[in-house]
């Protein structure tokens, strides 16, 4: 795996249900775009 | 014409929004719009941090960020002209199902988003195609 998928890949996180998720496993099945958020001011 | 959403979709592609913040503040947004993209709340930003993010790339997202980007998802990324940053966007990776990472961007300032063409291509090639 390539280095950032490598570290991002045991996070764990959660969905907005409060349900936790691993975020490897989102690409386990099909490839995923992970849209990091960002807000200003 | 279709939305940018409907192109990741129709590659077999995962959409996943990562923000700062709490779940309820997620969930709420939820509630208030239909929004097409799972949705995960990093609140401690451990996922931001492995990523490479720095601080300053997140701080706590607001109905207004997902807002911005749905919209900006629907116009088909055409806001290029549009004041501001439409976008809110902290960065982007495309990981296939190999753990290869098939395109990121980083966004380094307000604004600074990847070229469409260059990630919906990205995302058409890796993607299974349904």
């Amino acid at each position: 795996m390539t280095k950032t998928a490598d570290a991002l890949a045991s996070i764990e996180i959660v969905d907005d249900g409060g349900t936790p998720v691993v975020v490897g496993d989102a690409w386990k099945e099909r490839s995923a775009l992970l849209v990091f958020i960002r807000h200003f001011g | 014409m279709r939305d940018a959403y409907d192109e990741i979709a129709g590659a077999g592609v995962r959409l996943i929004v990562i923000g700062n913040g709490s779940p309820e503040q997620a969930r709420s947004f939820r509630e208030d719009e239909t929004i097409p993209f799972e949705l995960w709340v990093d609140s401690e930003m451990r996922a931001y941090r492995a990523a490479g993010l720095r601080r300053g790339a997140a701080k706590v997202f607001s109905l207004r960020s997902f807002g911005h980007l749905r919209r900006a998802m629907r116009g088909g990324f055409r806001q290029a002209g549009v004041q501001g940053d439409p976008w809110q966007l902290g960065a982007v990776f495309l990981i296939d199902p190999d753990g290869r990472t098939r395109y990121e961007h980083v966004s380094r300032e307000a604004g600074d988003h990847p070229p469409v063409h260059e990630l919906m291509r990205a995302i058409i090639e890796s993607g299974a195609k349904r």
